[in-house]
C-alpha cells in the first residue's frame, strides 16, 4: 500500500501498462500454438479432403488444349483481318465524283463564255463598269450644259 | 500439314501434359491443404466451413491454374483466393442472418457451439483447450474490422510476414502495418478490460 502511494501517476500507468503488454505478447505468443492444436485432425480427415478435392477437380470439365487455344486465336485473327480488310475496302465508286467534277467544269466553262470576259479578269471588268457608269453622268451633264453655252449666245446672237 | 500420326502425337502430348499437371495439383493440395483450412478456420471460426471452403479454394486454384502466372508463391496464391473466400463467406452469413430473422430461412443449428470433435482426434483435450482460447481472442477482435482481423491473425496466428501479407491481400506494406497498428492497440485494450485468457 505504501509502495503504490509512493509511485507517480506515470509509474503507475507504466505498471498497468507493463502488465497489459505481458499478457499481450504472452496471448500472441501462444496464438499460433493455439491455431495449429485447433486445427489438428487425423491423418484421415486430411486424406478424405483431399479425396473430396480430386474428385472435384476431376469432374470440372477438362481445359481446352493448346491446340484447340490456338485453333480458336487463329479464327479469330482470320475474322478481325476480314472485318479490317471490308472496312478499309476503296471508298465510293468514283465515277460519280468524277462526274460531279467535270458537271461543275463544264458549268464554269460555260459561264466564263457567256460573260465574254475571262473570269480572272472579271474583277477589273466590273472596276472598268463602274468607272464608266460613273464618268457617264458628268460626260453627259457636261455635253449639255457646253451645248447650252454653245446654244446660249447663239440664241442671244438670235 | 497436319497428318493423322501427328494428330495422335499431339493428343498423346496433350495427355500427358495434363496428367503431369493432375498429379502436380495433387501435390499442391497435399502441400498446403493444412495451411489453407488453418488459414480459414481462423477467420470464419468454424470447423465444417472450413472444410468446405478449404475444398472450394483448391477447386477454384484447379479452374484457374492457366491464370496463375508466377508472379507469387503459390501458397501466398492459394491464401489470397482463401482470404477472399472467407470474406464472402461471411457476406453469405450476414444474408442468411437476417433471412433467418425475418423468416425466410429456417433457423439452423448453433454451428460453433455444437461443433462436433471426431473421437478419434489425436489429442482431443487439447483441441478442446486450444478452440477454447482461440474464442477468447475471436472475441477480443470482434470490434475489428474485417480486415484488421485478417492481418491480425495472418501475423500473428500464421506468423507471416508483413509483406506476405501484402502480397496476399493485395495491399502496401504500409497499410498492412497500419492495420496492424491499429488492430494491436484495439486488442490491448480489450485485453486489459477483459482478460481472455
Amino acid at each position: 500500500m505504501q509502495l503504490t502511494r509512493d509511485l507517480s501517476n506515470d509509474d503507475l500507468a507504466e505498471i498497468v501498462f507493463a502488465g497489459d503488454q505481458e499478457r499481450l505478447q504472452r496471448i500472441l505468443g501462444a496464438l499460433p500454438e493455439w491455431a495449429h492444436a485447433a486445427t489438428e485432425h487425423p491423418d484421415a480427415f486430411w486424406e478424405r479432403q483431399q479425396a473430396e478435392i480430386k474428385k472435384r477437380t476431376d469432374a470440372v470439365p477438362q481445359r481446352s488444349s493448346r491446340w484447340v487455344v490456338i485453333a480458336w486465336a487463329s479464327a479469330t485473327a482470320v475474322v478481325l483481318l476480314a472485318t479490317l480488310l471490308l472496312r478499309s475496302s476503296p471508298a465510293p465508286p468514283p465515277s460519280i465524283v468524277q462526274s460531279d467534277v467535270d458537271q461543275e467544269l463544264l458549268l464554269a466553262v460555260e459561264q466564263s463564255l457567256q460573260s465574254g470576259v475571262p473570269q480572272a479578269l472579271e474583277p477589273a471588268a466590273l472596276l472598268a463598269d463602274e468607272i464608266n457608269r460613273s464618268a457617264q453622268p458628268i460626260l453627259t451633264s457636261h455635253g449639255v450644259s457646253k451645248e447650252n453655252q454653245n446654244e446660249g449666245p447663239r440664241n442671244e446672237d438670235r | 500439314m497436319e497428318t493423322a500420326l501427328t494428330t495422335a502425337l499431339n493428343a498423346a502430348l496433350a495427355k500427358e501434359e495434363e496428367a503431369i499437371s493432375s498429379t502436380r495439383f495433387d501435390e499442391i493440395v497435399r502441400q498446403h491443404q493444412r495451411r489453407v483450412y488453418r488459414v480459414l478456420y481462423l477467420l470464419v471460426k468454424d470447423s465444417d466451413a472450413a472444410d468446405t471452403l478449404t475444398q472450394e479454394c483448391f477447386l477454384r486454384a484447379y479452374k484457374n491454374l492457366g491464370s496463375f502466372r508466377g508472379e507469387c508463391r503459390i501458397e501466398t496464391w492459394l491464401l489470397r483466393i482463401a482470404v477472399n473466400l472467407a470474406r464472402d463467406h461471411g457476406k453469405s452469413r450476414r444474408v442468411s442472418f437476417w433471412k433467418r430473422l425475418i423468416g425466410l430461412e429456417e433457423a439452423e443449428g448453433n454451428e460453433t457451439t455444437s461443433r462436433q470433435i471426431p473421437g478419434s482426434q489425436p489429442s482431443a483435450e487439447r483441441v478442446l483447450l486450444a478452440r477454447e482460447h482461440l474464442a477468447g481472442v475471436w472475441a477480443a477482435l470482434t470490434d475489428l474490422s474485417q480486415q484488421q482481423r485478417t492481418i491480425f491473425l495472418l501475423r500473428f496466428a500464421e506468423e507471416l510476414s508483413l509483406a506476405e501479407i501484402a502480397a496476399i491481400l493485395k495491399l502496401s506494406v504500409g497499410t498492412v502495418k497500419a492495420h496492424l497498428f491499429r488492430a494491436t492497440a484495439k486488442v490491448r485494450e480489450t485485453v486489459r478490460e477483459k482478460p481472455c485468457s
